[in-house]
């Protein structure tokens, strides 16, 4: 037999060494995290099914299970504060809310730094700080949340946690009204009735109380009929006026209410009606308004 | 009258001839084989780098961040007990954080993007169909034999056409493997360079199943799937790490910030 008959079965030589250990241990842990993090998902989504039927404690076991796949899930951070903030499946607890909160907002979650914003301002689970809640209302405002945009423009027009500024305050009011924020449409038309931020414009003011009012903010509607009563920005027209205090006069607004009752006193608008006229003046007392 | 001779082969001549045959459709075999893991290796490391770029960058920041607070944390250990402890927990930190650090920003994660042309494919299976190892004659030739491999796939996984141009041409000039004395011989060392073949075969679908079993295999075909899907996972691993970053480096800061007010 020959030498070379000899052999034995060959080995491969060439394969190279593909992962040096550094390597090969930031895959690993990519890896590990993407499939805990895939099984997070599916908890939260699972989570976000029973809140959807109410089921909170249910909700709150997935959250729950997930969060420990995954402690950095800021979409599970924010459930989770927002069961411990309304108490739904869990005890109330505004102290574990805003952990919770603080921990998706750091992550950019723009509800969660609302929310966390709005703990500071009613100093719920952490010391009252109307400059933390600014900031964490600003960090949201940024990021487009409507909601955020409307408190840092009441913030700027109050002056609380920043100096006062009505330019600010009307800006972030236009941001959100924008995006059909109902309450920072109606903010929006008081700052052009009164020329606050923004040149005084009524037609200005009229548009936005008229798209507040649609949505059903009832004081924009109330701002609208006042309008349509004094003929500013809208050729004066009573029975328009009559028809936005009832709108709001009817969501419980007590000014709405007085001014529907002045309405049926007078004729204006409507037919008099003293017993229309007395019930809207009774509603509005009954709310704490002084009686005509 | 003068009859021409027929020579009529012997069962040992058709033999060789049979299994002559085989061994070229197995040599072609072998060299697609090869290709496959020569192309699939190629390019996990060049997803390997694209990670570690993208991604792997990100964990040497968070556990960077992790180590200096672990560090403060060990400057600021009160007890005896504390402060052996948080120097033993910083030690170790640190030691992640350089090898992190070190891993993703080392060698590996320069490999660009394999896209190998069909030309470079060609020239490869050529390549590897003329030099396997596996169809040695001796164990010199077979020594030279998986040099030359070497050599292949190293072009290859470097996109590098001349490189394997070269070879192929240094191979036309080299003495081709001496015939054999004896039809027996032949028969013996087809016979032997069959199985060698089949066994090489055999050890790369092993090692293609058992590198699809790797995390970054895994990872890899995770990340295809979801660019079928319109989605760059990279990236969404990239936030999902990067909002750790955030909040470690925020911890850390605050430590400092106490600390440096204390």
């Amino acid at each position: 037999m020959s030498e070379s008959e000899k052999q034995t079965a060959l080995v491969p030589t060439q394969s190279i060494a593909l992962t040096k250990p550094g390597a090969k241990s930031l895959i690993a842990r990519g890896h590990v995290d993407l499939r805990n993090n895939e099984e997070a998902e599916a908890w939260l989504k699972k989570g976000l099914d029973f809140c959807k039927n109410k089921q909170y404690e249910e909700a709150f076991a997935r959250f729950g299970r997930g969060i420990q796949l995954n402690p950095n899930h800021p979409e599970l951070q924010y459930w989770i504060g927002e069961l411990f903030f309304d108490g739904l499946g869990v005890d109330r607890d505004c102290l574990h809310a805003a952990f919770w909160y603080r921990k998706a907002a750091e992550q950019e979650h723009s509800k969660a730094q609302l929310s966390l914003g709005l703990m500071y301002a009613g100093g719920q689970g952490v010391p009252q700080d109307y400059t933390q809640a600014t900031f964490w209302y600003c960090k949201s405002a940024e990021q487009g949340f409507s909601d955020a945009q409307l408190n840092l423009g009441v913030m700027y027009y109050s002056g609380q946690g920043v100096p006062q500024d009505y330019t600010q305050a009307a800006f972030w009011f236009r941001k959100s009204a924008e995006q059909g924020n109902s309450q920072a449409q109606s903010n929006l038309g008081v700052m052009y009735y009164s020329g606050q931020g923004v040149p005084e414009d009524y037609t200005q003011a009229e548009f936005w109380y008229r798209k507040s009012a649609e949505q059903g903010d009832s004081s924009a509607q109330l701002n609208l009929g006042v309008m349509y009563y004094s003929g500013q920005g809208v050729p004066q027209d009573y029975t328009q006026a009559a028809f936005w205090y009832r709108k709001a006069a009817e969501q419980g607004n007590s000014d709405a209410q007085y001014n529907l009752g002045m309405m049926y006193q007078r004729g204006q608008g409507v037919p008099e009606d003293y017993t229309q006229a007395s019930s809207w003046f009774r509603k509005a007392t009954e709310q704490g308004d002084p009686a005509p | 009258m003068l009859h021409q001779i027929i020579r009529k082969l012997t069962p040992e001549e058709e033999e060789l001839a049979a299994k002559r045959a085989e061994l070229a459709r197995q040599e072609s075999q072998l060299a697609d084989q090869e290709l496959l893991l020569a192309s699939l290796k190629a390019e996990l490391a060049a997803f390997e780098g694209l990670y570690l770029r993208r991604v792997g960058v990100l964990y040497a920041e968070l556990d960077e961040w992790n180590a200096r607070l672990a560090e403060l944390r060990a400057q600021q250990a009160s007890t005896p007990e504390a402060q052996a402890a948080a120097a033993e927990a910083s030690t170790q930190a640190r030691a992640q954080a350089d090898e992190a650090y070190s891993a993703a920003h080392g060698q590996v994660a320069e490999v660009q993007p394999f896209t190998p042309s069909p030309d470079l494919k060609k020239l490869y299976r050529e390549a590897a169909k003329r030099v396997h190892p596996d169809t040695a004659t001796d164990e010199a030739d077979r020594a030279r034999r998986e040099r030359l491999m070497q050599q292949v796939n190293a072009a290859y996984a470097a996109s590098d056409e001349d490189a394997l141009r070269r070879i192929l041409a240094n191979l036309e000039a080299s003495p081709d493997a001496v015939q054999g004395s004896s039809i027996g011989a032949d028969l013996i060392r087809v016979l032997r360079q069959l199985r060698q073949i089949r066994d090489r075969i055999a050890a790369i679908e092993q090692e293609i199943a058992s590198l699809s079993e790797t995390d970054l295999a895994q990872l890899k075909a995770k990340a295809d799937q979801a660019t079928i899907e319109g989605r760059d996972l990279l990236e969404e691993m990239a936030t999902s790490v990067q909002g750790r970053v955030i909040v470690s480096k925020y911890e850390f800061e605050q430590n400092a910030t106490s600390e440096a007010t204390r």
